[in-house]
């Protein structure tokens, strides 16, 4: 009978600020070279460079490099099956790392995890093969660039996986001044992951920037702030889950935009697309956009599930091309301009839409009928105040008031429930409802219980008291755009752009 | 037979799907450094190496020692030696077993007892002088 005791030993090889980490199964023969270097797993050292080498039971996980950030200083730990393959510079708290294009297909993914907090600290990474960034509990203020002025810059045009690891809150701040794009900038494109919350303040432009295609899954991403745009991204951004929360940005919310000279044409499963489309099929979207357009997108804007509330100054939401609504809640509400705003043809099929648009010409949904384009609508339950785009194609029935209550809960009667909405401080003149069933309308009524969307903007199912009968009429779609009065019976326009 | 069958697809799968598992079920409790003379074969217990001037010092669990830089060749981790840490007798306290599952095996008068009753596989053995994980073969 043989008996040894078992661990996992791992030889450690510190340089400065890096240490290099070798599991002993798999280091193989490490060979001194001339008493000045010593080489292992084709990673060569100068001795001079090596402050100690170790052997620690720690483990060592493949194709990964850990970052820690503690204040002015981070320390970096590199798997060694990976080691030969990058190129680590550590100055202060400012880590970059260059992935060698020798990084194939045999070695595979290399994953940065990043931890810890420094007032004054940034991470770069460059390379040209597929990358996972892992926000791990990060707290990261670039104040003094050295790389970029970007807190997380990643100049990697393949997938980058960033994963906001489920349980953490992370934190990054670029600089003030710089040429970064964005206080978290990917090259390539970005696919969020994980069910961590992500806090993102863009000094200098926008908050978060890819260039190609951005998917959000499960994670919690809050821009706190940005002069730009709270997200920018190319090629296709497509909302599946989590949540998504932007304020006090000085450009759009949401922007999305081709990458190359025009649209691939490819959109089947997103392979090879570059059409600036918006996809959002779950999720919570709440954008605030006090100086521009709340959700933008050069191409098409496909909705079909999710929670989403744009207020914005100028059109909330906005689509180059044709804009089709088939679920969700949406809530959108251009204070200057449109609500819903297609510049194609715009669809509502389904779901729950509250668009609300400024004072004639502006309307709650309007379509590019200068371009023959259209408005079509055939299903859903629709709430618009500031009426319909003149022409529109209304296959079910919509009903109107011209007047109505400012700050006041309506409630709106269906045949299975009552839907509660609180009207805004100003809008344009007319009020449209309709849904599957004839809806009744009550204003001035007390909600006091009901299932609470959209940022308390509307509750499902609502339990109300009071309120007065308001008398509906068929809204046609003739009725459309006209200019009109009302929308202001409660007194004068408040200050400010709202 | 379908037992067995499923049981060495399980180990190459970890084997092969996870560096950690690798990492783990492997022991090499020895690094030997070969120079122009000849080889040493040092237990890896606490041990640490420093670049000083000409030669490289290591120090571990049982002393320091020292070699010259320009006549070292290369160092690799083994999983034998010819100074086999004699496990059974090096802790005399009550050991107590548990398997991979973390199950309680046996509780045994000291390691040798402990050591001497088990069949072949991987254990970990608990007492006041600390843990390891032993393999059985």
């Amino acid at each position: 009978m043989m008996v040894s005791a078992i661990s996992a030993q791992t030889l450690n090889v510190h340089t400065d600020y890096v240490t290099y980490q070798y599991a002993a199964a798999e280091v193989g023969d490490v060979d001194y070279l001339s008493g000045t270097s010593l080489i292992a797993l084709g990673k060569s050292f100068a001795l001079k460079d090596v402050k100690s080498m170790q052997v620690t039971d720690e483990e060592v996980t493949p194709n990964q490099v850990s970052v820690a950030y503690s204040e002015s200083s981070a320390h970096v730990k590199v798997a060694g099956n990976i080691a030969k393959y990058v190129t680590v510079e550590v100055s202060g708290a400012h880590v970059s790392i260059v992935q060698s294009d020798e990084v194939n297909d045999e070695v595979g993914e290399i994953s940065y995890v990043l931890s810890g907090t420094s007032a004054d600290g940034e991470f770069y990474m460059s390379g040209s093969y597929k990358a996972t960034v892992e926000f791990n509990g990060l707290t990261l203020t670039n104040a003094t660039p050295v790389y970029s002025g970007a807190a997380v810059c990643v100049m990697d045009g393949k997938r980058v996986n960033i994963k906001v690891v489920t349980g953490t809150t992370n934190t990054l701040t670029d600089a003030v001044s710089g040429n970064q794009k964005a206080c978290l900038y990917v090259k390539g494109h970005v696919e969020f992951k994980q069910k961590g919350t992500l806090k993102v303040v863009g000094n200098y432009a926008h908050a978060i920037k890819a260039g190609e295609y951005l998917t959000i899954k499960n994670a919690d991403i809050q821009v706190l702030s940005a002069v730009g745009d709270g997200v920018n991204c190319s090629e296709y951004f497509l909302m599946e889950s989590g949540s998504l929360n932007i304020a006090k940005v000085g450009d759009e919310g949401i922007q999305c935009d081709v990458d190359g000279d025009a649209s691939t044409g490819e959109t089947a499963n997103h392979e090879g697309e570059d059409s600036g489309n918006i996809y959002i099929t779950g999720g919570v979207i709440t954008v605030s956009a006090p100086r521009s357009e709340g959700i933008e997108s050069k191409g098409a804007m496909t909705i079909t599930g999710g929670e989403i509330k744009v207020e914005a100054y100028d059109d909330a939401i906005n689509s180059s091309q044709d804009m089709t609504i088939e679920g969700g809640y949406i809530y959108a509400r251009g204070s200057n301009n449109d609500g819903l705003d297609s510049n194609g043809n715009l669809y509502i099929k389904g779901g729950l839409v509250y668009a609300i648009g400024a004072r004639s010409p502006e309307v709650a949904v309007d379509a590019n009928t200068e371009q023959n384009k259209k408005f079509y609508f055939t299903g859903g339950t629709l709430v618009a105040i500031g009426g319909l785009e003149n022409g529109s194609q209304l296959s079910q029935s919509c009903y109107s008031t011209s007047s109505w209550n400012t700050n006041t809960w309506y409630a709106m009667t269906l045949d299975d429930q009552t839907i509660a909405f609180k009207t805004p401080a100003s809008a344009g003149s007319t009020l449209v409802v309709s849904s599957s069933s004839t809806p009744a309308l009550k204003s001035g009524v007390t909600v006091s219980g009901g299932t609470e969307i959209l940022d308390g903007m509307i509750f499902l199912n609502a339990t109300t008291t009071g309120g007065s009968s308001v008398t509906l009429s068929s809204y046609t779609s003739s009725q459309g755009g006209s200019p009109g009065g009302g929308g202001f019976p409660g007194g004068g326009r408040p200050g400010g752009w709202w | 037979m379908k037992k067995i069958i499923f049981m060495i697809f399980a180990f190459v799968f970890m084997v092969s799907h996870s560096g950690r598992i690798q990492a783990k079920t492997n022991e090499y409790p020895y690094l030997t450094f070969v120079t122009n003379e000849g080889a040493t074969t040092l237990t890896v217990a606490s041990l640490s190496i420093q670049v000083d001037g000409e030669n490289l010092v290591v120090t571990n669990a049982e002393g320091v020692h020292t070699f010259v830089l320009e006549h070292l060749q290369k160092m690799y981790f083994s999983s034998s030696s010819s100074s086999v840490e004699d496990l059974n007798s090096t802790v005399k306290e009550k050991t107590e077993v548990y398997n991979l599952k973390g199950e309680l095996v046996g509780t045994y008068a000291n390691r040798a007892e402990a050591v001497n009753a088990l069949e072949t596989g991987i254990y970990v053995l608990k007492s006041k002088s600390g843990t390891i994980k032993i393999a059985i073969r």
